[in-house]
């Protein structure tokens, strides 16, 4: 009985070749790559923190400074065209007061004319004209 | 306590706003007549002049004449002193197209103590009325009024503010500006002939 039992426990434990294909499944059961895992102490981790630079953005700056002077010329320019175009309303202004001013002056001496030749007409035979 | 306040917020609303309200009605300035606006009456008029100028735009008339033109110089020099020119003159097609109430009410206002008539025109037979009116305060001319009404044709001239009987004696023989005769210091009149 004893005898039995071994065979057939040798016979059982034998070396037997592996089935076909089982390194490729298992190879490809696996995980792609494991990375290793990295232990970082707490006060290198910031220590490294406090020393590392954050990444330059170039362009920023740059961008700020010409919006900044695109703003100052654009400024420029507007508070210009504003100051010309109040100056030409100003001088259309002037110019038509002196238009209505010279106007006034022109009717006002067409009625002291008629009021002059009313003064120093000849007095009537009749009693027509009434003049003070 | 809700109630007083807002009873102290409407009495702070009311007292910042009052002197808005005061600034919004200056006093009328000397030799300043009151016209009629005339509605309408440029749309019935053949020729219409209407021409006001207060003393912002008078002052922009001023910087705008050329002092080195003779003629606008003196109007320059006369154009300084002022500080309101007012005309309004309209020419009809059809005899008193004009409402002669109006212009007789300007011509009341002129019945206001210091204004003196200077010049006074009847004509009876072309039934037109030409006034000149000097406003005189304290020897100094303030106010100038002319009103010449005519059966198709109606003018109200008034031009406020120091008027330098000197500068309108320059004036004369300028703009079409007859000699009137006037002087400085006293008014030029004619006496009126006996009916």
């Amino acid at each position: 009985m004893t005898d039995e039992f071994e065979n057939e426990l040798r016979r059982l434990m034998r070396p037997v070749d592996a089935p076909e294909g089982l390194t490729e499944r298992i190879m490809a059961a696996l995980p792609p790559k494991a990375m290793p895992a990295t232990v970082t102490s707490i006060v290198s981790a910031i220590e490294s923190a406090r020393s590392a630079k954050p990444p330059r953005n170039y362009w920023m700056p740059g961008a700020l400074a010409a919006s900044l002077v695109g703003a100052v010329l654009l400024g420029t320019f507007a508070a210009k065209k504003n100051d010309l175009i109040l100056v030409q309303r100003e001088e259309a202004a002037g110019l038509e007061a002196r238009r209505e001013f010279m106007e006034a002056l022109r009717v006002t001496s067409q009625k002291l004319d008629l009021a002059y030749e009313a003064v120093n007409a000849p007095p009537p035979a009749q009693d027509e004209e009434n003049r003070t | 306590m809700k109630t007083l306040i807002l009873k102290f917020t409407a009495a702070m609303l009311i007292a910042s706003l009052a002197p808005a309200v005061f600034a919004q009605s200056p006093p009328p300035a000397k030799g300043l007549l009151r016209l009629p606006e005339f509605a309408g009456l440029a749309d019935k008029a053949s020729e219409s002049v209407n021409v006001t100028l207060d003393s912002r735009l008078l002052g922009m008339a001023c910087r705008f004449l050329n002092g080195a033109d003779p003629e606008q110089a003196e109007a320059k020099k006369f154009c300084t002193s002022l500080s309101g020119v007012f005309v309004r003159s309209f020419k009809f097609d059809k005899d008193f197209g004009y409402p002669k109430a109006d212009v007789d009410g300007v011509r009341r206002q002129l019945a206001a103590p210091g204004w003196s008539r200077i010049v006074e025109a009847r004509s009876n037979k072309e039934n037109t009325d030409v006034d000149v009116f000097i406003l005189i305060e304290q020897d100094k001319a303030m106010g100038l009024a002319i009103i010449a009404s005519e059966p198709r044709e109606f003018t109200i001239v008034n031009i406020v503010g120091k008027i330098d009987l000197a500068d309108l004696h320059n004036l004369e023989g300028n703009f079409g500006v007859p000699e009137l005769g006037i002087e400085t210091g006293k008014t030029a009149t004619t006496p009126a002939p006996k009916k």
